[in-house]
């Protein structure tokens, strides 16, 4: 039996706060990426605002109102802090990664530290979630990625490109979620190079001595 | 004279009360949404597991945070309980987990946009019609599955006391509540579009 979560549920789980930190930034960029998505993550917000609406109401504190009154006076005019959004990045061609990821690169995609092992290059991004591993990863196009299985769930978020596995074509914006069940054997499409961000439901027992005796494939 | 807890609202009176509070920081308009909203704001923390004190100043946070963010409520995106429910959601992740909740920016201009029609974001300014759709949903839900979504929402596995540890695969919700989502996710489609 599969533990693996139903797209639904990572979109409901995101609408609701749920999701931890990486997952969160991974299913929040699929969602500037794919306007499907987007359209099925409104209606369980929506769920959110009317499960909000029927609650059984908690009674207040005496005083809560003029508490918050108080706070009201300070505030003096309201400033709606929205920061300024920064400019798409200046990279090559249609490559241009969406906010809330974007915010989270150290630098722009052509300027991070990639480590680079024949067709493939991988750049960690630290989210400082303990449990989850969050990788940028470029094929060559045409190429392979190791055949892995994992001991945790795969979530892979398409940014450019594209790949092919026993299970389908992904194409940018697309995202797979992967149990621990499956094996596959992604190929990324012919054309552009294959650019993704992979989290990785990481379990403990793969660190340590044992972590480094795996394959070539965990240190991507 | 403080507001009492509001039985009942019409989604028109409160989005009419946020937009005057945006425009004008209306105290008599964010009277009523506190009356309203507060003490539901204050159940939702205690369903996620917050304490009695806690729970009644993230109350006060999330309606500062209604005050403060009213520009931000866009009728054709949301309506206004689920726009006062994002605030709600939001107050909850940066204070009990310490985080700040990565979100899509929908002016990034990096944001893979919709075709263009006329309920897009570029079209005329008429309410969002996703907030009635999904409501009319849960409406024809047996209560124990609007339970079940509400424990799923608020982080309880099923069968336990308290909110669930986060983790991915607290994400996955049973069978029953996978049919619940896909009711709602179908919401639009089974209204005709």
């Amino acid at each position: 039996m599969s533990a693996a979560p139903t797209h639904d549920e990572l979109l409901a789980a995101h609408a609701a706060g749920r999701l931890p930190p990486p997952v969160a930034l991974l299913v929040a960029t699929h969602l500037a990426l794919a306007p499907q998505a987007r359209r099925r993550y409104r209606c369980f917000e929506a769920a959110g605002g009317v499960l909000l609406d029927r609650i059984e109401p908690a009674p207040l504190a005496p005083g809560a109102w003029d508490r918050v009154r108080a706070r009201l006076d300070e505030e003096g005019a309201g400033d709606p802090a929205r920061p300024e959004p920064r400019p798409a990045p200046a990279g090559r061609g249609e490559l241009a990664i969406p906010r809330p990821l974007r915010d989270h690169l150290p630098a722009a995609p052509d300027e991070l530290r990639w480590r680079r092992s024949g067709d493939v290059s991988a750049v960690d991004l630290d989210l400082s979630t303990t449990g989850y591993r969050t990788t940028l990863i470029r094929v060559r196009a045409g190429s392979e990625f190791p055949k892995h299985g994992h001991g945790g769930l795969e979530l892979i978020l398409t940014l450019a490109g594209g790949f092919r596995d026993e299970s389908g074509r992904y194409l940018r914006g697309d995202l797979q979620i992967a149990d621990p069940e499956t094996e596959h054997q992604p190929v990324a499409e012919p054309g552009e190079d294959w650019l993704w961000l992979r989290v990785l439901d990481a379990p403990l027992r793969l660190r340590g001595p044992l972590g480094r005796l795996k394959s070539r494939f965990w240190r991507l | 004279m403080a507001p009492v807890t509001e039985e009942k609202r019409g989604e028109a009176e409160l989005a009419a009360a946020l937009l005057t509070v945006a425009e004008r920081q209306d105290r008599d308009a964010f009277a009523l949404l506190f009356a309203f909203y507060a003490p539901r704001a204050k159940a939702w923390f205690r369903g996620l597991g917050a304490d009695e004190a806690t729970a009644e100043e993230l109350a006060q946070e999330a309606m500062l945070g209604v005050w403060r963010g009213a520009a931000g409520f866009d009728q054709r995106r949301a309506d206004a309980s689920t726009w006062v429910f994002t605030v709600v959601r939001d107050t909850a992740v940066r204070a009990l987990r310490r985080e700040l909740r990565p979100d899509f920016d929908p002016e990034d201009p990096a944001v893979v946009a919709e075709p263009y029609n006329a309920s897009s974001e570029n079209g005329p300014a008429v309410p969002s019609p996703t907030g009635s759709a999904v409501q009319t949903v849960v409406e024809r839900l047996p209560e124990d599955e609007v339970k079940l979504l509400r424990m799923f929402y608020q982080g309880h596995e099923p069968g336990a006391g308290s909110a669930a540890e986060s983790g991915l695969s607290a994400a996955t919700g049973g069978a029953r509540l996978r049919r619940v989502l896909a009711k709602l996710r179908d919401a639009l489609a089974g209204r005709g579009g």
